[in-house]
């Protein structure tokens, strides 16, 4: 690990299953799902303010003050399960459950431009062919050549397609998907076959 | 030389380093830099276990920016925004806000470039006082001149809204009906 990242690790997180469990790893993921269903909540009355839903409308719903509204859009802070199902019971609405474990997880391929730059990747095209990178593998440039940006990364570009070594190998999807994040300033990368 | 290829000569010097998401394999279209003092609080207070609660509550929160979650942005006058637009904004000094539990954490910083968020340093909200503190106006200056150390001739991102400083899935409070 290079001196210069911050060596926050799947390590420190993961659930071992003869640990106890951390307080912060404890604290993390109570965070994380707290700021998800705030995320969920939010995107539903984003999606309905577009049809006329209002911040007075849910207070007056909920028999609570505009600013309450406010407060509890802004961030998930003081939220309880009543809270969310209170805020989306006056949207019509409830939440729909899946337990997902961590070793089914999905691997997300989107990461910054500028990491994809430091892969010497353009963000309109893929590698090119002549590129004297193509040839040798892609571990080991990550391991001697890539700044430490993409150290984080290291572990998906080792451990998700590891049938693939390349950089030839390794292109920008052309898909609508893609082009949305190539518009936000992000690239996301897909392996070729 | 753009301010991407200063913050690499930065990174290479070891005066800015990378603040990942905590879970590989996530999404990380966005960017947090830290200066090293900051990076080595946040780490020495995981590692030994120090606050580690409160430490957990703000890396998730970082996190929810890092990995392109719904980034909730006050430039007004409401309070309950992750992110804030410090007054005066023309000074573009900003806040990322882990408000619960107390103490409550605001990570100063400025933007480099849209989706890059240069974290300076970090204080707990206790210290800092009211609104118009001296210690709140010592901290806001503190993230002024640790951005002029770091990038003297280089401005911080500058905009007429909140997508010059994150590109989307963004929402500005004041814009809530």
């Amino acid at each position: 690990m290079s001196e210069h990242t911050f060596p926050r690790t799947w390590s420190t997180l993961e659930p071992s299953s003869d640990d106890a469990l951390s307080p912060a790893q404890l604290n993390y993921f109570r965070e994380r799902m707290r700021n998800r269903i705030h995320e969920a909540v939010l995107r539903k009355f984003l999606a309905q303010s577009e049809t006329g839903l209002t911040r007075a409308k849910l207070a007056k719903r909920l028999r609570k003050r505009p600013e309450q509204i406010t407060r509890w859009l802004g961030a998930p802070g003081n939220w309880t399960l009543e809270t969310v199902s209170d805020l989306l019971l006056a949207m019509n609405a409830e939440l729909d459950f899946e337990v997902a474990e961590w070793g089914s997880r999905h691997k997300s391929n989107v990461a910054h431009s500028s990491i994809c730059s430091a892969l010497a990747l353009s963000e309109t095209g893929s590698a090119p062919e002549s590129s004297p990178r193509q040839h040798g593998s892609l571990v080991r440039l990550l391991q001697a050549e890539t700044s430490p940006l993409l150290e984080p990364h290291a572990e998906f570009f080792q451990t998700e397609q590891p049938a693939h070594e390349t950089l030839g190998n390794i292109r920008i999807t052309t898909g609508r998907s893609a082009e949305r994040q190539q518009k936000r300033g992000a690239v996301a990368l897909a392996y070729s076959d | 030389m753009s301010i991407r290829e200063w913050i690499a000569v930065l990174r290479g010097e070891g005066r800015l380093r990378l603040l990942p998401p905590m879970m590989p394999g996530a999404p990380h279209p966005r960017l947090i830099y830290a200066a090293p003092e900051l990076q080595a609080e946040l780490e020495q207070s995981w590692d030994l276990g120090q606050s580690t609660d409160r430490i957990g509550r703000l890396l998730a929160n970082l996190d929810t920016y890092s990995t392109g979650g719904l980034v909730v942005v006050s430039t007004g006058v409401e309070n309950t925004a992750l992110f804030k637009h410090l007054d005066p904004r023309a000074e573009e000094v900003w806040e990322i806000r882990s408000r619960d539990p107390k103490p409550s954490i605001r990570v100063f910083g400025r933007f480099a470039e849209v989706d890059i968020f240069i974290a300076t340093h970090m204080c707990t909200r206790g210290y800092l006082g009211g609104p118009g503190s001296r210690e709140w106006r010592d901290e806001f200056e503190r993230c002024k001149t640790e951005w002029s150390k770091l990038f003297s001739t280089f401005e911080p991102v500058t905009g007429p809204d909140v997508r010059a400083y994150i590109s989307e899935n963004v929402v500005d409070l004041r814009t809530i009906e």
